[in-house]
């Protein structure tokens, strides 16, 4: 599957390359698809492990890189600057993170981490000529190398902790027993640091805003969705792998930025007025939501084996939310920043929010669209943005940790409104003549399936939830 | 006088601190990717040191090695991006490379 | 002999760290740079690490700071003249973070390490053959996606340094 989608890019004729680039994605899900589910295989001796976490972390890149695909196909039509070489990073981009996901050895993370990052540093600093987007591709390498460093750190103090590389060999000492707190806390910590910037929380968010902005919209849906989940997927995974340790020593400080996260993404958001620099500060306030989840996964209620039984049940709706709760986020962004790319002309970028005045009387599929998306983040009800967060506060509250679903509540609430700045803008407004008026059809329409997506998924979760379960039920890593 | 493993990890540690304090107390691009460097470098030491003292495998030289080649092909990327920044801007320096604050 | 050996080259590694952070010119400190890497795979000779020593010198020391050079001396305008600032950035975190770092890290791992005998290296210990056969048995994976890395990291640095020429296809 993996090499698969590696040896196909080599055909590099330019103007059926978006194709191309699609067929291979879809060659990769049917490869996906016929090695069947509910196994648990260990590939290459131990480095990979393919579970339903990860199939389901895979069909989630895939989704994206296709959607990416064709609304960077679109851009490119319609004068943006052709660049041969975006597909090829692209897919290298989804192997990376499909590595990622499956990962069972400290080096196939750190691998896979690296070749996501550098696929998606050269994605978000490419645009040649362009001053914001190379200044936004150096600021992503300079924080994302700073934050391999101390992942790199805290992976050596693991080895050294445990004596393997492997997860398992990992699991094993920790297990076993006293040894060293210190050093297995002190690996968790500079661990947690690396991915912090990857998913980033608040103290390592700096970077989100400015990245975000200068790359161009596509370029910034992929970043917002695919590699903002890898980075969940292999958090989750390691902090289910080293919860005795963390559950103790860094089990509050967690708790604290994840608060801390959510509402300085939000209230920043208020103050925005250019829509991307908006969604990157949404899309930290949501990375919130989700560390609320990962932390109701090691919360002492349900981290000390006392209470396995009842933690087991907890965590596996903690899990379930979380990966429901992920698939709605990427649904919401990439029907948010697909509009933004099909509003946006040649090099200019659609971004000032005033500039959207009176959309829906020029534009009024992508006007719908952008509104149904903004709605979803907020959380109203019919949308799947509801449906995620109805289960992550429920499994939160489950675990007993009522106040931060509180918080969690409040933060949501505060979000509504500047959700709702865009509808009013687009809606009430009358249109001025700098206004964005052609859209490109081709994009739109596909923005406007992953609306009906986020209708469908609002109205009928279960399906889909339950599959989460499922899936969270056997995680073994 | 034996040397034993605390040894190499204070000296990885005051490594670490280094390389961080030149990321941090740099303007200049180019120093500030030294600075990365060492503190790879550093982690490095780290997995190497472990290897031999803890674990008779050598996991960790091999993980070694593949943290020289990776630091080599992101320094690679880095340089040139900052080249391709340096076109753009004309200067080096991290602080004047501002235009997304808006 | 290790213990001279690490004695040396360490304090040589150290020294060569500090004086690349203190210099003022770029250039000077990628020199220094380049000098502490070489001590740093004494230290990897002192671990009874080989072929990571050679390793780090050919790599570390030669392609990297090469590379960087070759840099430093392609942007010649401001990166020479006296660039090292005055530490405008607030100087505490640059000044209280790293010492915190170190007495963490070190207060961690000493928490459980005496500085036990130095157990005596099986023969052959990082020898390249060890090495080889390892990295073609259980990481063959890793094997493989570092060609994959360095071949997106090719990809990127032509994409990005490239000036505005006409590309054969385009």
């Amino acid at each position: 599957l993996v090499m698969l989608v590696d040896a196909l890019f080599r055909t590099k004729r330019k103007d059926h390359l978006s194709l191309l680039t699609l067929i291979v994605l879809l060659l990769s899900v049917l490869a996906q698809l016929r090695s069947g589910f509910g196994d648990e295989r260990v590939l290459l001796s131990g480095m990979l492990t393919v579970t339903d976490f990860s199939r389901f972390f895979d069909f989630l890149f895939v989704g994206c890189a296709v959607l990416t695909t064709v609304f960077a196909g679109s851009a490119f039509d319609r004068g943006g600057r052709q660049r041969p070489e975006f597909f090829p990073l692209l897919l290298f981009a989804v192997l990376g993170m499909m590595v990622l996901a499956s990962a069972s050895d400290l080096l196939s993370v750190f691998l896979g981490l690296e070749t996501m990052s550098l696929a998606v540093y050269v994605l978000a600093g490419g645009v040649r000529g362009d001053v914001r987007s190379s200044e936004a591709g150096f600021k992503y390498l300079l924080m994302g190398s700073f934050a391999s460093a101390f992942l790199l750190m805290g992976m050596a103090l693991l080895y050294g902790f445990a004596g393997g590389t492997a997860f398992s060999d990992i699991g094993r000492a920790l297990a076993a027993g006293p040894g060293e707190r210190g050093l297995a806390a002190l690996a968790g910590g500079l661990i947690l640091v690396g991915f912090g910037f990857k998913v980033a929380m608040v103290p390592f968010h700096m970077w989100t805003p400015d990245v975000y902005d200068g790359a161009p919209a596509y370029v910034t849906g992929f970043m917002a969705t695919a590699v903002k989940a890898a980075g969940f997927a292999i958090l989750t995974r390691f902090v289910l792998l080293m919860q005795p340790h963390l559950a103790f020593t860094w089990y509050p400080l967690l708790v604290g930025l994840a608060v801390v996260t959510m509402s300085v993404g939000n209230l920043v958001a208020l103050a925005q007025n250019g829509i991307k620099r908006m969604l990157a500060w949404s899309s930290i306030a949501h990375a919130g939501y989700l560390l609320l989840g990962v932390v109701t996964l090691i919360s002492p209620a349900h981290g000390n084996s006392g209470q396995m039984m009842l933690g087991r049940e907890v965590g596996e709706a903690a899990g379930s939310a979380l990966l429901f709760y992920l698939l709605g986020y990427s649904l919401m962004n990439l029907a948010a920043f697909g509009v933004i790319g099909a509003l946006s002309k040649g090099g200019r970028e659609a971004d000032e929010i005033e500039r959207y005045a009176g959309l829906s009387r020029r534009k009024p599929l992508a006007a719908a669209v952008l509104a149904i998306a903004m709605l979803s983040l907020a959380g109203i009800p019919p949308m799947v943005g509801f449906m995620s967060k109805f289960y992550l506060f429920s499994a939160v509250v489950r675990a007993g940790l009522v106040p931060l679903a509180i918080i969690g509540v409040i933060n949501s609430l505060l979000s509504v409104y500047y959700y709702l700045r865009i509808l009013v803008v687009m809606y009430m407004k009358k249109p001025e003549e700098g206004g964005y008026d052609d859209a490109d059809t081709v994009a739109v329409s596909a923005a406007a399936v992953l609306a009906g997506l986020i209708l469908l998924l609002g109205v009928m979760p279960e399906g889909v939830h339950r599959a989460a379960q499922e899936i969270f039920r056997q995680i073994t890593f | 006088m034996n040397v034993g493993l605390p040894h190499f990890l204070t000296v990885s540690a005051v490594l670490f601190a280094l390389g961080l304090f030149a990321v941090m107390s740099r303007r200049n691009t180019v120093a500030i990717l030294m600075g990365v460097e060492l503190m790879l470098n550093a982690a490095n030491l780290n997995f190497v040191a472990f290897s031999r003292y803890v674990q008779r495998g050598i996991d960790g030289q091999l993980m070694a090695a593949f943290v020289i080649v990776l630091a080599a092909a992101e320094a690679a990327v880095a340089l040139a991006i900052v080249l391709a920044l340096y076109r753009n801007y004309g200067t080096v320096h991290a602080d004047t490379a501002q235009s997304l604050k808006r | 002999m290790e213990a001279f050996l690490f004695f040396t080259c360490g304090a040589l590694m150290l020294l060569g760290g500090v004086m690349m952070v203190l210099q003022r010119s770029a250039v000077v400190a990628a020199l220094w740079l380049v000098f502490a890497f070489i001590a740093a795979a004494g230290v990897f000779a002192a671990l009874s690490a080989p072929f990571v020593a050679i390793m780090q010198v050919l790599v570390y020391a030669g392609a990297i700071m090469v590379l960087f050079l070759f840099v430093i001396m392609m942007l010649h305008g401001p990166v020479l003249d006296g660039e090292r600032k005055r530490l405008p950035l607030p100087m505490w975190p640059a000044v209280a973070i790293p010492p915190l770092a170190v007495l963490v890290l070190v207060g961690g791992w000493l928490s459980g390490r005496k500085a036990e005998a130095l157990p005596a290296a099986p023969e052959g210990f990082g020898a390249p053959a060890q090495i080889a056969n390892l990295l073609l048995g259980r990481y063959l994976l890793a094997f493989e996606l570092i060609s994959i890395v360095l071949l997106v990291a090719l990809i990127g640095a032509l994409t990005l340094g490239l000036r505005e020429r006409k590309l054969p296809w385009s």
